[in-house]
């Protein structure tokens, strides 16, 4: 959990530079971060050949 | 006669001909198949998007409430997912054209009985019964592109049949919501029922079991496909194919990838508008025309993915799932985290996110599992991954809903 928030806190740290209303918010990172899992995911049967 | 013995696979027939007759035999089979796949399971889907055409008149008119029909949506979506698994096992041991008119012929009636008043309950557990009939059909489409098809173009024709979900929204959103609007939610279900029936009758007049079943030499046979001798002999039976499929390591992997892509896609369908509506000052109709784009690419996607990598990767589909993977999360940055109302940014960010989700779609939600199992087992790989896709999609309802809680209550 102590993880995850500061990977929260974060990404409004880097999104909120300047001041910037940037539409940052828990569910876009969960969504964003679904998608980046999907493709490590997938990454780790990169090598697993098509069965003849 | 029980079911068991009614769904037996086709018996083979001795191989007859000469080469010329099989390859017009072969032809002419494998044809058929790919209309039926395209055709019949697009009709599956206009039985089972029915109701999403007729909620408002169903409101209106009294009959149900939007809260009774928030459960009887969900009796379609857990029988779906929960059937996706137990019939891909099932499809490997049965005749697919049978299984493929049986579970539309379900829906279909399970719609008629719909057009009918009735209470919510019962409404409900027909609907389930719908949920449940639907399932059938992806695994028979799926058991025939292994049967007919060799590895080299098992890609392109499935990319094809994915393609097979726009036609059945297309044909509901047009037909289907034209009775209703001239005729009332009645004759939609009943509509649909007969659209259903149609593609029951396709679907058993020219859908073959397999090649064997009509004398023909099987795909690898024909196609002279080597299968190394240690395979050959791994999986001699179906039981041993699926058995295989459930020790992969793969295929969960393959599973796990599809069920977080899904995440990503209900995300964007189920609340795509409402998050441009309230975080960047879009309109309901500019938040709804940006999100249709991603549907058009969707299907852009969807059709190319598997040409694209039977012809230009020889059949691997890992390089096209990364360079389509790294847009999907380039895409949702862009639609997520750039801030305001920047039209183009959001109708870019659509663009890509539409054609990747199209491509991984397809490779994720089954066709890759398929690559990795044996042939006599795709049915059961494709219900690995559905019933874990389907979870995705739950669980990404449920995080939504929670963190919408916590936000109003928060006041984050």
């Amino acid at each position: 959990m102590e993880g995850g928030k500061k990977v929260y806190e974060f990404a409004h740290t880097v999104f909120h530079f300047n001041g910037a209303d940037y539409a940052v918010d828990h569910i876009a990172l969960f969504w964003i971060g679904a998608s980046l899992l999907s493709l490590l995911c997938a990454l780790t049967v990169w090598k697993v050949k098509p069965r003849e | 006669m029980t079911v068991f013995s009614f769904f037996k696979p086709a018996p083979h027939r001795p191989v007859t001909g000469t080469r010329e007759e099989q390859a017009r035999d072969y032809r002419r089979s494998r044809q058929q198949a790919v209309f039926v796949m395209v055709a019949v399971y697009g009709l599956y889907y206009v039985c089972r998007l029915s109701l999403n055409v007729m909620k408002k008149p169903l409101v209106d008119s009294g009959y149900l409430n939007t809260e009774q029909l928030g459960y009887i949506g969900s009796t379609l979506f857990f029988a779906y997912a929960v059937g996706k698994c137990v019939n891909g096992f099932l499809a490997d041991r049965c005749d697919i054209r049978k299984f493929m008119s049986v579970g539309l012929l379900i829906s279909a009636l399970a719609n008629l009985a719909l057009g009918f008043h009735m209470p919510a309950l019962l409404f409900a557990i027909l609907w389930g019964i719908n949920g449940y009939a639907q399932s059938m059909g992806a695994p028979a489409s799926v058991v025939g592109l292994a049967r007919w098809f060799n590895n080299r173009e098992r890609g392109t024709y499935y990319g094809i049949w994915c393609t097979s979900h726009n036609l059945g929204e297309a044909l509901t959103f047009i037909l289907t919501s034209l009775i209703v609007t001239s005729l009332g939610w009645r004759w939609g279900f009943v509509g649909a029922a007969l659209f259903g029936m149609l593609g029951v009758v396709l679907a058993w007049m020219l859908y073959h079991d397999s090649p064997q079943s009509r004398g023909l030499p099987s795909i690898a046979e024909w196609s002279g496909e080597t299968v190394p001798e240690e395979q050959a002999k791994e999986h001699v039976s179906v039981g041993a194919g699926q058995k295989a499929v459930l020790m992969n390591w793969a295929v969960w992997m393959i599973a796990l990838a599809s069920a977080l892509i899904y995440v990503s896609r209900y995300a964007v369908n189920s609340w795509g508008v409402y998050f441009l509506e309230m975080k960047k000052g879009y309109s309901n109709m500019e938040a709804s025309s940006i999100i249709s784009v991603n549907a058009i690419f969707g299907l852009f996607g969807t059709f190319f993915s598997g040409v694209i990598s039977d012809k230009f990767f020889g059949g691997r589909r890992n390089v096209p799932a990364l360079i389509f993977g790294l847009m999907n999360t380039i895409a949702l940055c862009l639609f997520l985290l750039v801030p305001g109302k920047h039209a183009w940014v959001d109708v870019a960010a659509m663009v890509l996110f539409g054609t990747s989700i199209g491509v991984l779609f397809c490779f994720l939600g089954g066709l890759m599992a398929v690559d990795v199992a044996p042939k006599n087992a795709a049915g059961a790989a494709l219900g690995v991954v559905g019933i874990a896709s389907y979870l995705g999609a739950g669980i990404q309802d449920i995080v939504r809903v929670s963190d919408q809680v916590a936000g109003d209550d928060g006041g984050r």
